[in-house]
């Protein structure tokens, strides 16, 4: 397995910030991502999405010969898989420690928390019982894949239905959907697994982290809890701790989460039950892929904090001035080492103040090109003047602004293709948008 | 069956409080550069620890600042009740060896030989509940054996709770199996912190505060025994120690 | 085998001390190294042994279970071997490095047991019988596996107590048994016709016994013979890249013939007294 390679400035960087209380996208310490929780047509299978972290469930049974030890249950088995798919890090294959972690984690959660009825599940003793198996498949690992991986499982579960099961003499009859309703699972309590990350010997935890934050932490600690307040399995990875009560601390904070976790699952659960119920189409895992934004993994863009006055004003400036919305929070501090400079419609430079300059670069040299737009040049002239183009003085402004999406685009008419000498010095066409 | 009864006997004949009983040696071998075999209850375990020398394998794993610790758990095939198909490879060892190198990796200073790497090999010949705790212990008895510059002692203990209120420490393969709840603590006895901490089953949060402890008061203890262990083994291979005789 | 690493002026000095005689612990070339063998190190099997041959340890364990009996040989119980190589004996059997050493040893100790009769462990001709599952665990090697590894196995088979079937009963057509729980309601297998193996390796142009892990990498050829306590053999195997004169073999194999009736005696005294200290002996395991 590939290490994921964090370089020393983004580790600082990171610590810093949450020596200071901050992270990097903002959210407090204890904020959550957005959870969401879709379910796909057949009994058991959903997509659980928490940030930008997606896992995919799929809870399937059959019959099989019990345990010589324990005949009168059935089997439980829980997969996780992370391939390359999740992230660049990982080779598909290989077993590698993060899959087997998550793995156990989920075992303990699960299994040997004894959170499904297993005894439900005998059809014949000593015979023949359900297997069920949970399936996870990792999309994308971005951080408290734990966390999601056991919201996804449990969502299942809780959705999955196997069939109905009649013995005769000699052999079971397994009857369809249409013949008979499918029988859902027996859960006694509802656990989740809550992963922390520690900074600092633990003066700060973080819940949620993103993978980034994982990897930078000191000390990383996965508690599962119920809705009962019951703990079904704790791991704590990284280096040592120096008291227990940091543990116990965790404890409580992720039985309170616990709770709102798995009301969130059980709400969603009823909705879906309410669509099937009511006839409706059941929208399925289709509505995962209709996402309104291009990339399916497209980030919200950082909510940087500045805290100079200066600042503010020249932004309010720019903002009235081009009139898009720019992420910028506004806060009173006074620091007057830097100031903002225009240099050109919505774009605008953090500039230092001091006299030093030395390690805080110089202003920006790159000039704007004054003639932003580019749609008509072609049909103005043949040959056209080229201004001197040296690297420092040629912007090429990218015009994002408004609804449209679309590049311009400089079309070649045919008259201009045929006019062309080619004793003639070439046009330098200006091209616009990419390059 | 009631894991604790009336007069507070387990099913054992021990307290609620008590170890089970510990024997080892050191240098049992002379082939590895240390080695250790301990007794922990009817759990038995040995331990062998080559290194540190020049990393095996692919030289691109080699760390420029501090030493590569390996580590691999297995189980052999006769030490549980139902015969184990395959003593390594499955979930549950590479589980034990991650956590193994985790505790290991806490006490060993790293940073005294960059470059090389430390194998740590655990075999458990018999288990009887606890496994990973009497894998640490007899680990950190290899390491010293061996001479490698060791922080502390890691010393790991497992506890539990009986019938929902009484808790107990070092718990055997029955009372692991009969449904309570186990954690593995490993500690460093001296200095109080935790390097590795897991639990199963379920119990309610309450209870955490105390199981816990207890799990670390029975660190401290088993500390002392090792502790002595290793005194008395020193006694006997080495004379330049007379300092000792007066302890 | 893990091989240890020599310069040639070490090989040719023990090539020359093979010739006359002399080996480099000073053993001649007929002389075993001592040996130290305990059983019933391990409770959670049916019957277990350790054996030490100076720097070689092994440790044995058979574990029993009902199983059905293969349709060719409905009258007979089942014996399966596993080595497992263990990292602690040299780092390179981490993780799946020892396997092929392990199947090595596993088929060829098969082999060398077709003379262990597997009648005693049927219950119910066809659809019951007993499966002795044989587990070899490598803890460290010093050359010689397979003798210490025959050694052990015999001992871990003297001292395994396989349950005794109290009932059983005819359930439509498949069979019910009732096996006895009681720890002292157990018999003995009979292990006369289990061999003993025997390595003679060819040094020079002489064959010494007992090879340490430095001789076996002096050795070109090494040649194995299964014994029995009546002196009859039941395998012969050559291991090794080098080749043997026929005349060769025929000597090793008969010095081995008569090595192999020594050793089963030997061994077979070492465990009627330990058997004669009686179960409440003292058990010493790896604490001595």
């Amino acid at each position: 397995m590939k290490e994921l390679i964090v370089s020393t400035c983004e580790k600082n960087f990171i610590r810093q910030a949450v020596s200071q209380g901050k992270r990097l996208d903002g959210r407090k310490f204890d904020d959550l991502r957005k959870l969401d929780i879709k379910y796909g047509l057949e009994w058991g299978s959903c997509v659980t999405t928490l940030g930008s972290t997606k896992v995919v469930a799929q809870v399937s049974c059959d019959v099989q010969v019990p345990k010589t030890s324990r005949p009168n249950e059935g089997l439980l088995f829980i997969n996780v898989e992370l391939s390359g798919m999740a992230s660049v890090h990982f080779e598909s294959g290989k077993i590698n420690d993060a899959e087997v972690k998550i793995n156990r984690i989920l075992e303990k959660c699960f299994r040997e928390s004894k959170c499904i009825d297993l005894e439900a599940l005998c059809i014949v003793a000593e015979e023949k019982v359900w297997n069920v198996r949970v399936d996870l498949n990792i999309l994308n690992y971005e951080g408290n894949v734990v966390g999601c991986c056991s919201i996804a499982a449990l969502a299942a579960l809780a959705h999955f239905r196997h069939p109905d099961v009649t013995s005769t003499g000699e052999g079971i009859i397994i009857h369809s959907e249409a013949e008979r309703d499918a029988i859902p699972l027996t859960i006694h309590h509802y656990p989740v697994a809550v992963s922390f990350a520690l900074f600092d010997q633990g003066k700060h935890i973080i819940h949620d982290p993103t993978a980034l934050e994982e990897h930078v932490s000191d000390v990383q600690l996965v508690v599962c809890v119920n809705s009962y307040r019951e703990l079904c399995g704790l791991y704590l990875e990284g280096s040592s701790i120096k008291t227990v009560d940091l543990v116990v601390r965790c404890s409580s904070q992720a039985a309170k989460i616990a709770k709102r976790l798995v009301d969130y699952v059980r709400d969603t659960l009823q909705e879906d039950q309410n669509v099937r119920n009511s006839n409706m189409q059941v929208p399925g895992l289709v509505s995962c892929v209709n996402e309104d934004s291009l990339f399916a993994l497209s980030q919200e863009r950082l909510i940087i904090k500045l805290t100079d006055r200066e600042l503010q004003e020249k932004i309010k400036e720019l903002t009235t001035e081009t009139e898009e919305k720019l992420d910028v929070e506004m806060k009173d501090c006074s620091n007057e080492d830097m100031k903002i400079v225009s240099t050109g419609p919505s774009s605008a430079e953090l500039v230092s103040n001091l006299d030093v300059k030395v390690g805080l670069g110089d202003k920006n040299a790159w000039m704007v090109d004054e003639g932003g737009d580019y749609s008509s040049e072609s049909e103005n002239s043949e040959v056209e003047l080229v201004q001197e183009v040296s690297r420092h003085e040629k912007v090429i402004q990218l015009e994002l602004s408004g609804d449209s999406e679309e590049e311009e685009v400089t079309v070649l008419k045919p008259e201009n293709l045929e006019q062309r000498d080619l004793s003639q010095k070439l046009p330098k066409k200006k091209k616009s948008g990419k390059k | 069956m009631d894991l604790i009864s009336d007069q507070g006997l387990r099913v054992d004949g021990r307290r609620a409080g008590e170890l089970r009983r510990i024997r080892c040696k050191l240098g049992v071998y002379d082939q590895p550069d240390g080695s250790a075999y301990l007794e922990q209850g009817h759990t038995k375990v040995l331990a062998a620890v080559y290194g540190p020398h020049q990393i095996r394998g692919s030289r691109t794993k080699a760390l420029q600042d501090s030493v590569v610790i390996n580590c691999q758990y297995s189980m052999a095939t006769f030490s549980t009740g139902e015969r184990k198909k395959r003593p390594r490879g499955d979930r549950r060892s590479t589980e034990m060896t991650m956590l193994l190198k985790q505790a290991v990796s806490a006490v060993i200073k790293a940073e005294l030989y960059p470059r090389s790497q430390i194998d740590v090999f655990l075999e458990v010949l018999q288990a009887d509940g606890g496994n990973y705790c009497a894998c640490v212990n007899a680990a950190t008895l290899a390491l010293i054996d061996a001479g490698i510059p060791l922080r502390e002692y890691v010393v790991a203990c497992t506890a539990s709770l009986a019938n929902g209120k009484v808790p107990l420490v070092d718990i055997s393969h029955l009372e692991e199996t009969m449904g309570g709840p186990n954690l593995t603590v490993a500690a460093l006895p001296l200095s109080g912190q935790i390097a590795v901490m897991e639990m199963s089953q379920r119990f309610h949060i309450d209870h955490l505060e105390e199981v816990t402890q207890l799990a670390l008061q029975g660190c401290r203890d088993i500390y002392k025994i090792l502790d002595k262990a290793v005194k008395e083994h020193l006694l006997e291979t080495g004379d330049f120690f007379p300092q000792l005789e007066s302890n | 085998m893990a091989s240890v690493l020599l310069n040639d002026a070490e090989k040719t000095f023990i090539l020359h001390g093979v010739e006359v005689d002399l080996r480099c612990d000073g053993r001649r070339r007929g002389d075993y190294r001592p040996m130290e063998l305990e059983t019933d190190v391990v409770s959670t099997a049916s019957g277990s042994a350790r054996l030490r041959l100076a720097n070689t340890d092994i440790l044995v364990g058979v574990k029993t279970e009902i199983d059905v009996p293969y349709p060719e040989n409905p009258e007979e119980g089942k014996l399966e071997f596993f080595v497992d190589c263990s990292a602690n004996a040299t780092p390179a059997f981490e993780g799946r490095g020892g396997e092929d050493l392990a199947n090595e040893i596993s088929s060829r100790l098969s082999r060398a047991y077709q003379s262990l009769p597997l009648a005693p462990l049927c219950i119910v001709p066809k659809q019951a019988c007993w499966k002795l599952y044989v587990d070899i665990l490598i803890l460290e090697c010093g050359g010689n596996f397979y003798d210490a590894i025959s050694l052990a196995v015999k001992a871990a088979l003297f001292n395994t107590r396989v349950p005794q079937v109290t009932g059983s009963f005819l359930d439509g057509g498949s069979v019910d048994l009732e096996v006895s729980d009681d720890p002292f309601q157990c018999w003995r297998l009979d292990i006369t016709k289990a061999p003993v193996l025997v390595t003679l390796s060819k040094i020079g142009d002489n064959c010494v016994v007992d090879p340490t892990a430095e001789e076996e990498t002096c050795s070109v050829a090494s040649i194995v013979v299964a014994v029995l306590d009546s002196g009859s053999l039941t395998a012969v195997i050559k291991i090794g890249e080098g080749s043997v004169h026929e005349q060769t073999l025929i000597e090793t194999i008969k010095t081995a013939q008569k090595i192999g009736v020594e050793l089963n005696s030997s061994l077979m005294t070492a465990l009627n007294q330990e058997e004669s200290l009686g179960p409440k002996r003292q058990r010493f395991g790896f604490l001595k």
